[in-house]
């Protein structure tokens, strides 16, 4: 196939004649036609109309129709043809054609490539198809008007005057007919032209000696032909047009004639339609078509790919573009033709829904196929869907058109397992090809409902029903006696099932694969020995609190089923490290096994630990909890897991201690979740080794009271910016207090956990009000020292925490405040300059230098994420970010009275705090009158701008605190600044378009919608602008003042880093971590001032100060100096508690080595000092 | 499979008899072909038993086998041809997942691959169901999916030549007993 293409040249020899052959010429017209005359017959013109109904009595007509029709044929240059229902005979005649057609073509010497000249031949063909279909098209249309009319009216009771009248309507109904035909068929030219235009353009390019010019050649050619049927769709569509009309002046006539019968004489209805036809207009009515715009707009890419084409660019991108576009359009699929099983897995392939159940209604077969899909795994989510979903299906099957419930292969109200009821769930007895039944927290549901669903399912594969409430022994018969194939059971809290249901079910679940049966109190060695010999695909097992089960059944259990996965037993001390010892001794390896909980097995000692890590390599999930006689042994045990590790529980494991936590995490890499609650001897070291575990998402520390502020504090800075953490439990933990808490809220963006119950610097009114309640059988005193966070709770604490933390007093940050304070305290005021010039100033000078400043910071390399530089912040034109309130726009010209009225329906609390969850689904009115579309754009931008508001304050507030934390955040400010900047830009982008739709479109309610929003958001985008504006001039001041710092550090910073890959770290630092230890061993507020001792004495204080500060600025690569702890305690050094004894000394004392590396730094830190006086507010609202 | 197999020639002759010499490993990216193979092989195999192993492993990999597929034309088979040729290396989502192979995108050179003639895509998915070859018939259904995409059924109707054989009634009460399904 493809050698054949590489002969070009000598193929297209032949192309010429065939483009030109396809010009629409009458000739080629009547030659065609010629050939389908043969089999026309005039005369049954009238008889042929399937609904020419009424009287025809041809010898009272009152024209000839015949002439009538002959005439306007001759008009139109074309030979009088068969007019009965073309519509109908037509493919038949055309595909006679297209017979004759092909073979004329196959008699014709071949010029084309294969593969070519099929779909050249072809078009060639359906275009002089479309064309006489065309013709005939016509040619009816004008023949309606005289045989229609003439034929029906003639019995009727007319006068001179009436005849009169009918003889005008029907000479104007032929004109107008003739227009709308010249109207097609001047388009049609125009279409051919351009198109013949283009293919001669194409040829001078010579991009037609390609294959790729050839597809294009034929392409154009289609666009044609879509052309043409598009102008025959119009031609029916006319004639139906002409068709109505025609009838309704019957009718009228009828009526007339009939009213002079009678008597009663109505006025003659000519004139009436008579003027209407008058009135028709073409241009109006016939804009260009489908077809010409698409070709329109074809061409014209193609046109402009030609103009850069032929400045010599590769040819391929120029067709790429245009046949994409082209092929789209071009053809139809046969859609019609798939077979049902392809049809199905086509529309299986849409995803969404609305699309699907939008095209229920294209025909009965898609309606039966689409059910098929929507029913195979309903979708409900909702109360309101599931109440509509129940009125179908309490429908029996004999009401619905199908039968939904033979459908149903998944069901899952998980989602709505707070609404679902009983009564609603026998409304699916009878879906018997079910397949998983999903019922988790489904709390109304009773044992008796899940049970009479399942009766008759026998492929039913898996139920679950956690948190279902109440389960007795039905649901495990059913199972037995209909569900051979069930593969997984989830009954958690089994309670008061009996022995012999469980035996039941046991017995009859060959295949069962996972199966979940906790705190059953009937669960004995028995059954778990059942389960062993009848289940021999088991690959997770949990009997969770089965107190009665002992080592000799698991050891069964164990040995038998080799490709276990998961197995849980817990609360059963009668469960001993004999179990796994005796397992190695029967087999070599459990291989399978990933998880393993024995929690409360508390028998076991690390001699189980050995043996399991030795069988099963590969586990990942190891849960130890209250195995309270595990020690440091059993981690350095885990610790050979190494990579697989992911989960480890080892609460109330009060044996473990640092040291082997340390050995665990150092091999452990991979670690995801933690808990060491209750491990009572483990310090502020263990949070040190937690800041290795880069994919850490859950720390629990809950009762670990040696943890302190310094502590969590530099883990937090060792961890870096944007952590992964999502769950913290620190309850318990008293000795922490607000400033560290609120580091940790602002560096882990995904946390949505964090408990700190019985922790007394939180069990305040203010900040336990965004706690959420505590559980209904808590008592008064636990009510009392409850504390956790969750979800939105998370959220609104981090934003109140911020507000506390601010460097200055009030409730809200004034940046202006701290912005005048640096400038006096760096003597930047000029003078007999005011402040407010010289800020101006300062501002101006900024803006200028920006660009410098910012590049000579270094940090956009060292960074490496950024997709928004900063660099191409204009802060010069910081001013029209916002564009769009600048913009004209009518809705402005609102009267008073209008605004008046408009603005008490805006919906004032959506305005305000568009995330309330009562808009969680829906909008709040907020562009009064205008349409919903309209409406719930502008609620977007409304939210976006909420959630721009948030994100500027926060970075207002970090920027304030930055003077604080020295280059703590820098980085990440820089980068806060540059995504904030573009997202503004976003925003007004989309408000523009917002805009301007609106005005394009001229809707008048539309717009003064829009114009009551602009009046209530323009001043609210100001101040957010300005408040940007602001942070970034201090941002930037700040960074200016600081650059040679920035830059020394920066060399230190490199400098160090070669130096240390080759050095053993470790060992360098081993005093150090003994000193900090012994610090932590005293108390909280002993060990910060201890700890000032130790920094004092240590004898690397120069690398300290620089450790520490890039630690801050490269939150990315918080690796470098993790392991010297006690290196990065600078940073807390200037948190808030620690300023208690060495007031004025503590900024200079951080300051010290920058004094010795570079005068600047002392400036800068002067500078600091500032910040750090406000900072004392923190300490009296803690207090 | 042993490269020696992976490399053995499998010459398939399309309906109008045109040959496409391919390695076996290609021919057997269709699980009908993949199959017809491994019975002729196993058959190959059994019969074998008797003789020495070695020796008809050695002839059943140098053999050529020819495999008639008179149900797909040239131009398809040709275009089938390229398609597993490209996706020589290439691994696909597990076939069982249904749910990733569904909302997974379709691949870039598959969609252009896919640009072709309305016709010849029409062709193509038939042979690729016909073949079963699963990664190929999901691409060309999810182009097809994308026509139709966002469409109201009049339109569809329209386009694709599909004829209404609802009754309003009918039509209506479709709608009605799924409007729940609309609800997202």
């Amino acid at each position: 196939m493809d050698a054949n293409s590489n002969n070009s040249p000598s193929q297209y020899v032949g192309l010429p004649p065939v483009w030109t052959s396809e010009r629409m010429s009458p000739n080629l017209n009547a030659t065609g036609l010629g050939i389908s005359t043969t089999t026309n017959n005039n005369n049954s013109n009238n008889n042929t109309y399937p609904n020419s109904m009424i009287n025809n009595n041809p010898t009272s007509n009152i024209t000839n129709p015949s002439n009538e029709s002959s005439n306007i044929n001759d008009n139109n240059n074309i030979p009088t043809t068969n007019t009965g229902s073309p519509f109908i005979n037509l493919p038949l005649q055309s595909s006679t054609l297209e017979a004759t057609r092909n073979e004329g073509t196959l008699n014709q010497p071949i010029f084309y490539n294969s593969s070519n000249l099929e779909s050249l031949h072809s078009s060639e063909i359906l275009e002089r198809r479309e064309q006489s279909e065309l013709t005939h098209a016509r040619v009816f249309v004008s023949n309606i008007v005289e045989t229609r009319l003439n034929a029906d009216l003639s019995t009727l009771e007319l006068n001179s005057t009436d005849l009169v009248q009918l003889d005008l309507f029907e000479s104007t109904l032929q004109t107008k007919v003739q227009e709308y035909l010249t109207a097609v068929e001047k388009r049609r030219f125009t279409i051919s032209d351009e198109i013949e235009v283009n293919i001669k353009m194409l040829k001078k390019l010579r991009y037609s000696d390609s294959q790729q010019g050839i597809n294009l050649l034929n392409r154009l050619h289609k666009m044609k032909i879509k052309a043409i049927e598009t102008e025959s769709r119009e031609l029916q569509e006319l004639r139906l047009k002409f068709l109505r009309i025609i009838e309704e002046y019957k009718k009228a006539m009828i009526s007339y004639s009939t009213s002079k019968i009678t008597n009663t004489p109505l006025s003659n209805p000519t004139p009436e339609f008579q003027k209407y036809l008058e009135n028709l207009n073409t241009e109006q009515t016939l804009g260009p078509s489908e077809g010409y715009v698409e070709m329109l707009s074809i061409s014209r890419k193609f046109l402009n790919n030609l103009l850069l084409e032929s400045k010599g660019h590769n040819p391929n991108v120029m067709f790429n573009n245009v046949t994409n576009t082209i092929n789209i359009s071009s053809t139809v699929f046969p859609l019609s033709k798939l077979p049902i099983e392809i049809l199905q897995m086509v529309l299986d392939r849409l995803n969404n829904k609305i699309d699907i159940f939008n095209m229920l209604s294209v025909s009965k077969l898609w309606a039966q196929l689409i059910v098929k899909i929507i029913y195979y795994r309903p979708h409900i989510n909702k109360k309101s869907q599931l109440d509509s979903f129940m009125e179908t299906m309490k429908l029996s099957k004999e009401q619905t058109v199908f039968d939904y419930r033979s459908m149903i292969k998944r069901l899952n109200f998980s989602f709505v397992g707070d609404y679902l009821r009983d009564d609603q769930l026998y409304n699916f007895v009878g879906c018997k090809n079910l397949e998983r039944l999903t019922l988790v927290f489904c709390k109304h549901v009773t044992s008796e409902s899940v049970s009479a669903v399942l009766k008759d399912c026998k492929y039913l594969q898996s139920v679950d029903i956690t948190g279902v409430k109440e389960i007795s022994d039905n649901i495990f018969n059913t199972l037995a006696n209909n569900c051979p194939r069930i593969q997984g059971f989830y009954v958690p809290q089994a309670r008061i099932v009996s022995q012999r249901a469980l035996s039941n079910f046991i017995s009859h679940a060959p295949i069962l694969k996972r199966v979940k049966i906790t705190a059953c109190n009937d669960m004995c060695d028995d059954l778990v020995e059942l389960m062993a010999k009848s289940c021999p695909m088991l690959v997770e097992i949990d009997i969770t609190s089965s107190p009665e089960v002992h080592d000799e059944s698991l050891l069964k259990l164990f040995t038998k089923l080799e490709q276990l996965r998961e197995f849980r037993v817990t609360h059963n001390t009668n469960v001993s490290d004999k179990l796994f010892i005796d397992i190695a001794k029967n087999v070599d390896q459990l291989p399978a096994l990933r998880l393993l909980d024995l929690s409360g097995c508390e028998n076991i000692t690390d001699r189980t630990v050995e043996r399991v890590v030795a069988l099963s390599p590969k586990l990942r999930n190891v849960f130890l909890g209250k195995c309270n006689r595990i020690t440091d042994l059993s981690l350095s045990h885990l610790s050979r897991l190494g990579k697989n590790l992911q989960t480890v529980h080892f609460g109330h494991c009060f044996n473990i201690t640092d040291q082997g936590v340390r050995i665990l995490i150092q091999s452990c890499p991979r670690i995801q979740y933690v808990d060491f609650a209750c491990c009572t001897n483990l310090t502020n070291r263990t949070l040190y080794e937690l800041a290795d575990l880069t994919r850490l998402k859950r720390i629990g520390l809950v009762k670990c009271s040696q943890m302190t502020d310094e502590g969590l504090l530099n883990m937090i800075s060792l961890r870096g910016r944007h952590d992964t953490l999502e769950r913290v439990h620190l309850s318990y933990c008293s000795n922490l207090t607000i400033y560290p808490i609120y580091e940790l809220l602002m560096a882990c963006p995904k946390l949505s956990h964090l408990s700190l119950t019985a922790v007394p610097s939180f069990l305040r009114p203010d900040i336990t009000a965004f706690c959420r309640p505590a559980p209904a059988d808590f008592s008064d005193n636990q009510r009392q020292i409850f504390c956790v966070f969750s979800g939105k709770g998370v959220q609104k604490l981090r934003h109140y925490l911020m507000t506390l933390t601010t460097p200055t007093n009030g409730p809200q940050t004034d940046i202006k405040d701290v912005l005048t304070k640096y400038i006096i305290s760096k003597d930047l005021v000029l003078e007999g300059e005011s402040i407010e010039d010289c800020v101006y100033r300062i501002t101006r000078d900024l803006n200028r230098n920006s660009g410098a400043i910012l590049a000579a910071t270094g940090l956009a390399q060292m960074n490496g994420n950024n997709n928004f530089s900063f660099q191409d912040i204009d802060f010069t034109r910081l001013d029209t970010v916002f564009s769009w309130y600048d913009d004209r726009f009518n809705g402005d010209k609102l009267t008073t009275a209008e605004v008046d009225k408009l603005i008490t329906s805006v919906d004032k609390k959506f305005c305000e705090d568009p995330f309330d969850e009562e808009y969680d689904d829906t909008d709040g009115t907020i562009a009064p009158g205008a349409n919903s579309n309209l409406n719930h754009d502008l609620c977007q931008v409304v939210r976006k701008y909420h959630e721009l508001d948030d994100r500027v304050d926060d970075f207002e507030v970090n920027v304030a605190s930055l003077a604080r934390v020295q280059f703590q955040f820098t980085g990440f400010l820089l980068h806060e600044m540059a995504q904030i900047h573009h997202q503004m830009l976003e925003l007004n982008r989309h408000i523009v378009t917002i805009q301007n739709n609106t005005t394009n479109l001229g809707v008048e309610d539309d717009i003064k919608g829009v114009g009551i929003w602009r009046m209530l958001f323009t001043d609210k985008f100001l101040e957010l602008l300005n408040k940007y504006k602001f942070s970034t001039v201090v941002l930037r001041l700040y960074l200016r003042e600081s650059i040679t710092v920035l830059t020394r550090q920066r060399e230190i910073y490199l400098n160090q880093q070669r130096t240390e890959w080759g050095d053993n770290i470790n060992a360098a630092n081993g005093p150090n971590i003994d000193n900090n230890t012994n610090a932590e061993s005293s108390t909280g507020e002993q060990s910060t001032s201890s700890l000032n001792g130790n920094f004092n004495e240590n004898p690397q204080e120069n690398d300290v100060e620089v450790n520490g500060q890039f630690n801050g600025i490269f939150p990315i690569l918080p690796g470098v100096t993790r392991n010297t702890p006690l290196q990065i305690q600078n940073t807390p050094l200037t948190g808030p508690g620690i300023r208690t004894d060495t007031e004025g000394d503590m900024p200079t004392n951080s300051s010290e080595p920058n004094t010795a590396t570079n005068s600047a730094g002392t400036d800068n830190n002067r500078g600091d000092g500032n910040a750090i006086d406000e900072d004392g507010d923190m300490i009296n609202i803690e207090d | 499979m042993s490269d020696a197999k992976k490399t053995q020639q499998v010459v398939l002759v399309s309906g109008e008899g045109e040959q496409f010499s391919v390695d076996r490993a290609i021919a057997e990216r269709s699980i009908l072909l993949k199959n017809y193979l491994n019975d002729m092989h196993d058959h190959a195999a059994s019969d074998s038993d008797s003789d020495s192993d070695s020796e008809s492993n050695h002839e059943s990999s140098t053999e050529t086998i020819t495999m008639p597929v008179p149900n797909v034309r040239s131009s398809v088979l040709g275009k089938i041809v390229e398609w597993a040729e490209h996706h020589r290396g290439s691994t696909f989502p597990d076939e069982d997942d249904d749910d990733s192979r569904k909302s997974a995108p379709v691949d870039a050179w598959d969609r252009e691959f896919l640009k072709v003639d309305q016709e010849m895509l029409y062709e193509i998915i038939l042979a690729a169901n016909y073949l079963n070859i699963k990664p190929l018939l999901d691409a060309g259904c999810k182009v097809v999916a994308e026509m139709i995409r966002g469409r109201s059924p009049e339109e569809i109707r329209r386009t694709f030549n599909i004829v209404n054989d609802f009754t309003p009634e009918e039509e209506a009460a479709i709608r009605r007993e799924n409007e729940w399904a609309e609800d997202r």
